[in-house]
């Protein structure tokens, strides 16, 4: 993590949804940064906001979405200040998504080479007819797909065809970094790995970074260098994929570890809250951030090994009274 | 299947549906019989006056003559191609307001969707019958073209809360995501992504807006507010009943007309059930 600038920097993010009911904060002071060829993956229960995080970050939040503060750059270049033009000629070229390729992501009315090319077209402006042919074909062929599906329609293709297709797409134009949206998660854990390591292959044939959203934790462990773990718009704890694995910090963390099935022995489920009571920190009673006041909105986080990140458990009520408790003590 | 070969899909899709082939096959026999029927019949029977007054069906007018001594058999014949084309123009003008007014209400939301989806609810509760006679009243000098306008521009309702209901759900696919993070346009998005999903509920749309317009045409007409220099069914129909010729007997006036519009207006119907059944796959019939 050191010497090379980050290739993507996230700081700070925060995303809300206005709803009937007031301002819903699905992000809420996210921060993490992707070197140039890494691996980053993102964990974290439905609802916790890692999509949300990678919508914000591709700017393809929709209202009632609303990014609310933060600041993300990728290369330097302020992407949520970016202008359309900007985002046109980054998005894609720089920064591409790989979608969950069942949940149609694909034109149900259009040719794969079609909806490829388009894509190439769009950003490159036109180009040779024949051109652009074996370029459909190389792309196909770095995803293992045959040359004949270009001419399929995308109903024709398996669930995993349809996410290599994805994959291509999002590699077509040689990006730095690709985001992968649950790439694998409607798919049966067979096609699921072939296409995971379609995935590994495209983006380390590009030395390109990924950023690897999911909730499958024993897919994330295979495939990533860095791992975050995130909950109810938070970023809880962020650290190497080893050590989050075997020394978790978090509560959380820990039950959701402890919550992968495994064929030898079948845990009880833990629930967080079961474990340790709410307001308890990493640290326990030694918190170094006891006294010092964390905000509700931008919480600390405590390095307890290199590279190793976890949120402090204390909110910010307790911070204050064990603060005066300690002044008066 | 084999993909190379799109008019096999085209095929399929006529073979398909029993009530789809029906349709297509009266709707496409009632366009013939206006190019065909000119081939035997004369023009010169449109003329008043020009055969016999209010004649039976005979050798010499296979269909009878009406009281103003026209051939209903010429009428029908020359009429069949306007009647159609007042359906269709109107038809085409208020599919193309619906999809456009749908797709961008849908497409938008917000306060653009507001505005065209009331003044769509809005324009659903005027009975179009009740503005067009009063609007074709002003409108001096009726011609085909004119009234199709006129009937077009009040079909756009339906056909864009059936657009924009479907753009709803389809906006928020992958793939306009995915064509959004590709750089594309609103317009190119709603036109090129989205457009061409929906082609099932634009024909259906078009096959409902084409009947209409003929309905309210020919109810113009019934109500003498049609065009009165070219020949239609509604024309034929407006005067039998001018003339009273149902409670004379003149069975041979008011039937032919009648017979075109009953057939037409099935023939549409039973394509636009066809249609739904492709369009609506919960519609088929299981086992098929």
């Amino acid at each position: 993590m050191t010497g090379a600038p980050p290739l993507l920097e996230v700081t700070d993010l925060a995303v809300s949804y206005s709803s009937s009911t007031g301002r819903i904060a699905a992000v809420n002071g996210v921060s993490f940064s992707v070197a140039p060829g890494e691996r980053f993956g993102l964990v974290g229960e439905s609802g916790s906001g890692k999509s949300t995080t990678a919508m914000a970050i591709l700017r393809l939040l929709r209202p009632p979405g609303l990014v609310e503060r933060g600041l993300v750059t990728l290369e330097g270049v302020d992407l949520l200040a970016a202008d359309a033009d900007t985002l046109r000629e980054i998005r894609w070229r720089r920064l591409a998504l790989v979608p969950q390729g069942s949940m149609n992501a694909l034109n149900p009315v259009m040719r794969v080479r079609d909806q490829i090319e388009d894509g190439i077209v769009a950003h490159e402006g036109k180009a040779e007819r024949s051109a652009l042919r074996r370029r459909v074909t190389g792309l196909l062929e770095s995803v293992r797909l045959s040359a004949s599906v270009a001419d399929r329609y995308p109903h024709e293709l398996s669930g995993g065809m349809r996410q290599r297709v994805c994959i291509a797409m999002a590699i077509a134009l040689a990006p730095r970094l690709l985001i992968a949206d649950e790439p694998t998660s409607a798919l049966d854990v067979i096609v699921q790995r072939a296409v995971a390591e379609t995935l590994l292959d495209a983006t380390a044939d590009l030395n390109a970074a990924l950023v690897l959203i999911g909730h499958d934790l024993a897919l994330q462990a295979q495939m990533v260098d860095r791992l975050g773990v995130m909950r109810a718009g938070r970023l809880i704890e962020v650290g190497p994929v080893r050590r989050v694995f075997h020394t978790p910090a978090h509560r959380y963390t820990r039950a959701l570890i402890a919550a992968v099935p495994s064929i030898r022995h079948r845990p009880r489920l833990l629930r967080a809250d079961q474990e340790e009571p709410e307001g308890t920190c990493a640290f326990g009673p030694g918190c170094p951030d006891t006294g010092r006041v964390g905000s509700e909105a931008r919480p600390i986080m405590h390095e307890i090994a290199p590279d190793h990140f976890v949120i402090c458990g204390l909110d910010d009520a307790t911070h204050a009274t064990e603060r005066l408790s300690g002044m008066s003590a | 299947m084999n993909p190379q070969r799109p008019f096999l899909r085209v095929g399929r899709l006529v073979g398909w549906d029993l009530r789809l082939t029906c349709g297509l096959a009266i709707v496409c026999g009632l366009f013939l019989v206006g190019p065909l029927g000119s081939l035997v019949v004369g023009p010169a029977g449109l003329h008043l006056g020009s055969a016999g007054y209010s004649q039976p069906p005979s050798a010499a007018h296979p269909l009878g003559t009406d009281t103003t001594g026209r051939d209903i058999l010429a009428m029908v014949v020359y009429g069949a191609v306007p009647t159609l084309k007042i359906g269709l123009v109107a038809g085409a003008i208020g599919t193309v307001l619906g999809v456009i007014f749908g797709l961008v209400s849908g497409y938008s939301r917000g306060r653009v969707d507001t505005v065209v989806r009331s003044a769509a609810d809005v324009a659903l509760t005027i009975p179009a019958l009740a503005v067009l006679v009063v609007l074709t009243a002003f409108v001096r000098t009726q011609t085909i073209e004119l009234m199709a306008v006129i009937v077009g521009l009040f079909a756009w309702p339906f056909a864009t809360r059936a657009i924009r209901a479907q753009t709803l759900v389809l906006r928020e696919r992958g793939f306009v995501t995915m064509a959004r993070l590709s750089g594309r346009s609103p317009v190119e998005i709603m036109f090129l992504e989205i457009l061409p999903n929906l082609l099932p509920y634009v024909i259906a749309s078009f096959v409902g807006a084409v009947s209409g317009a003929i309905l309210v045409s020919v109810g113009l007409q019934l109500l003498g507010l049609g065009p009165i220099t070219t020949p239609t069914m509604g024309l034929v129909l407006q005067f039998a009943f001018e003339y009273a010729a149902v409670s004379r007997g003149m069975w041979w006036w008011w039937v032919p007309p009648t017979a075109f519009l009953v057939l037409l207006f099935a023939g549409l119907f039973l394509i636009s059930v066809g249609l739904d059944a492709f369009a609506n796959p919960r519609l088929r019939r299981s086992g098929r």
